[in-house]
């Protein structure tokens, strides 16, 4: 059990806790606290205790604050404050952390109680009492202890790479505030997420967001779990534009994480008749392409014109230098990159795809941007995540040759900095949510409107080299309409419709 | 099935019997949605490659299947999608 500079043990910042549960053994023929003693052969008769000894223990310990709470043949357990146990042993009750595997897999300092002293044993949350004349042969704790802290942090690590903070950085730069400041936020509207599943983050609990309990409709996974953490991180994203918004997640992924139930997963958030379908996800091609779209392309798209015919807003992600149909359906709205510098500038995300679409008349990929980062891999926002999940620690190790840096947190923290033009479309969902909450009888398009008419410009810039197309005055093939300013969008719905 | 779910598009051939066709699919280990223009299926890899007599391993998505004999006068086609994935 190592972690690279990583200790097994090390003291814990953590008060041992009021009451300690217990387990006293009574003397009896033979004892698993003796030196000698390495394994329990031979008949258990001889390590039984003496009715009468039990008897005598037992009323010595609740006269000295033990609370007596099962007995066997072999002992006791109790339960008692920290003090009891230091009057029991003559050692000292204190904290440790010891390196374990923990929840979702993942390995993680543990607090473990344990009692130390000249005369006690080495191993943790052992003991022994400072008189024979207790009749107790040996003392061990409950292990492990998980008191006093909450895995992983609802706050995000540091780290010296320039990057976002959900929500309050991507609300700032969105332009977000504004509207919650005028009491929208994007109240009770549902947005539906078909992507790799939704872990229940204590970010997410901290901040009080509402999640429902996710969907997943591959036959045999687990709706609490997220292999890859994809859903998890990008849908904070969401929350950061829209924080009174609710979200319902659909798992679509394997347990290896694969997206292998995309098509079922969108077929599921329309059943649901969300407001906004957001879709951090699609697929890749020649671009450009050798002829039409095939015929499994056509018959998505054909769902995808399905939705938003039913009143429902339907937002793809670009792509990161994918060429895909889903971008491209007409009145799906389009989410692609910009990048915001350390000095405030924007520029084009070199990272996101844009084209003018092959397939569909006057149409352009991206609609319009959200936040997104840069080559080689957009580490830009810091986003919470399952702890040691694929994107954990994928985005905390170097990615050779591109890329020798990391993104300056541990592999198992519930942290990394990653975003694409899937954080770009939970944003605008976000941006749709607001609207939305303050005008319901909003249509897609009007919303889609709204955000194109009042999205800031972005005039420099190219976005991914495989189109290379530059950002201008005006609409472009880079940014679209440029990047989304939620209190203008708000403004523009409340006095156009 | 969690490791092993695969996702067809079936596309219905003029005047199908939809009724004939979904019994067929569950007679063979695999689900269907309804979609626009036909049937989303899905089932593990093994059903489908019984289902259709074909090795998915020699495929390149976008694929179309063989239509089995039983189907021919409901189905126009089967289609294997190309894979989609995150844009993180």
């Amino acid at each position: 059990m190592m972690q690279i500079g990583l200790p097994l043990e090390t003291w814990s910042d953590d008060p041992p806790p009021e009451k300690i549960v217990g387990y006293i053994s009574v003397e009896s023929a033979k004892s698993v606290f003796n030196d000698e003693e390495h394994s329990l052969e031979g008949p258990l008769d001889a390590y039984y205790a003496p009715k009468d000894l039990r008897d005598t223990v037992r009323r010595d310990l609740e006269g000295t604050g033990f609370e007596i709470l099962a007995e066997s043949q072999l002992g006791l357990s109790v339960s008692a404050p920290p003090q009891a146990y230091e009057e029991l042993t003559g050692g000292s009750v204190v904290t440790k952390e010891r390196l374990q595997y923990a929840e979702e897999n993942c390995i993680r300092y543990v607090t473990h109680v344990d009692i130390v002293g000249d005369k006690q044993p080495a191993a943790l949350g052992v003991a022994r009492t400072k008189s024979d004349s207790t009749k107790i042969d040996g003392v061990v704790l409950e292990k492990p202890r998980m008191f006093n802290a909450v895995f992983p942090s609802p706050v995000p690590p540091n780290t010296s790479k320039f990057h976002l903070r959900v929500p309050d950085d991507v609300a700032f730069l969105l332009h977000a505030k504004p509207a919650h400041q005028a009491g929208q936020r994007g109240k009770g509207v549902l947005v539906a997420m078909p992507d790799s599943g939704q872990y229940r983050h204590p970010f997410f609990t901290a901040h009080g967001y509402h999640l429902k309990t996710p969907i997943t409709v591959v036959p045999g996974t687990s709706r609490s779990k997220d292999p890859v953490g994809h859903g998890s991180g990008e849908s904070a994203n969401i929350f950061a534009v829209a924080p009174e918004c609710v979200l319902q997640a659909i798992r679509a992924s394997n347990d290896s994480g694969d997206l292998v139930g995309a098509v079922a997963a969108f077929l599921k958030a329309k059943e649901l008749n969300p407001r906004i379908i957001t879709n951090s996800w699609g697929g890749d091609g020649p671009f450009p392409p050798a002829g039409s779209p095939d015929a499994s392309d056509l018959a998505f798209a054909a769902e995808i014109k399905d939705a938003i015919a039913q009143n429902i807003l339907v937002i793809f992600s670009a792509g990161n230098g994918q060429f895909s149909v889903e971008p491209q359906v007409p009145g799906v709205l389009a989410a692609g990159g910009v990048f915001v510098t350390p000095s405030g500038s924007l520029t084009a995300s070199n990272y996101s795809s844009g084209y003018k679409s092959p397939w569909f008349d006057g149409v352009n990929v991206p609609t319009v941007s959200g936040l997104v980062g840069m080559l080689p891999r957009a580490q830009y926002l810091m986003l919470p995540i399952p702890p040691g999940c694929m994107i954990d620690k994928d985005e905390s190790h170097p990615d050779l040759p591109d890329d020798p840096t990391t993104d300056g947190t541990t592999g198992n923290d519930g942290w990394a900095l990653f975003s694409g033009t899937s954080a770009a479309a939970p944003q605008l969902a976000g941006a749709a949510a607001v609207l939305i909450g303050a005008k319901p009888n909003l249509t897609p398009p009007q919303v889609i409107q709204a955000l194109t008419a009042t999205a800031i410009d972005v005039v420099t810039g190219h976005c991914n080299p495989r189109f290379n197309s530059p950002a201008g005055v005006g609409p472009d093939l880079a940014t679209g309409a440029g990047l989304i300013n939620v209190a203008a969008a708000l403004n523009f719905v409340q006095n156009n419709f | 099935m969690a490791n092993d779910y695969i996702e067809l598009f079936l596309k219905w051939a003029p005047g199908a019997n939809q009724a004939d066709v979904e019994s067929w699919l569950k007679q063979h280990q695999l689900s269907s949605a309804k979609m626009i223009e036909g049937l989303l299926l899905s089932g593990t890899k093994a059903a489908i490659e019984n289902a259709f007599s074909v090795s998915l391993d020699n495929l390149q998505p976008p694929a179309e299947l063989p239509v089995p004999s039983e189907l021919k006068p409901h189905v126009a086609s089967i289609t294997l999608p190309k894979p989609r994935s995150y844009y993180p």
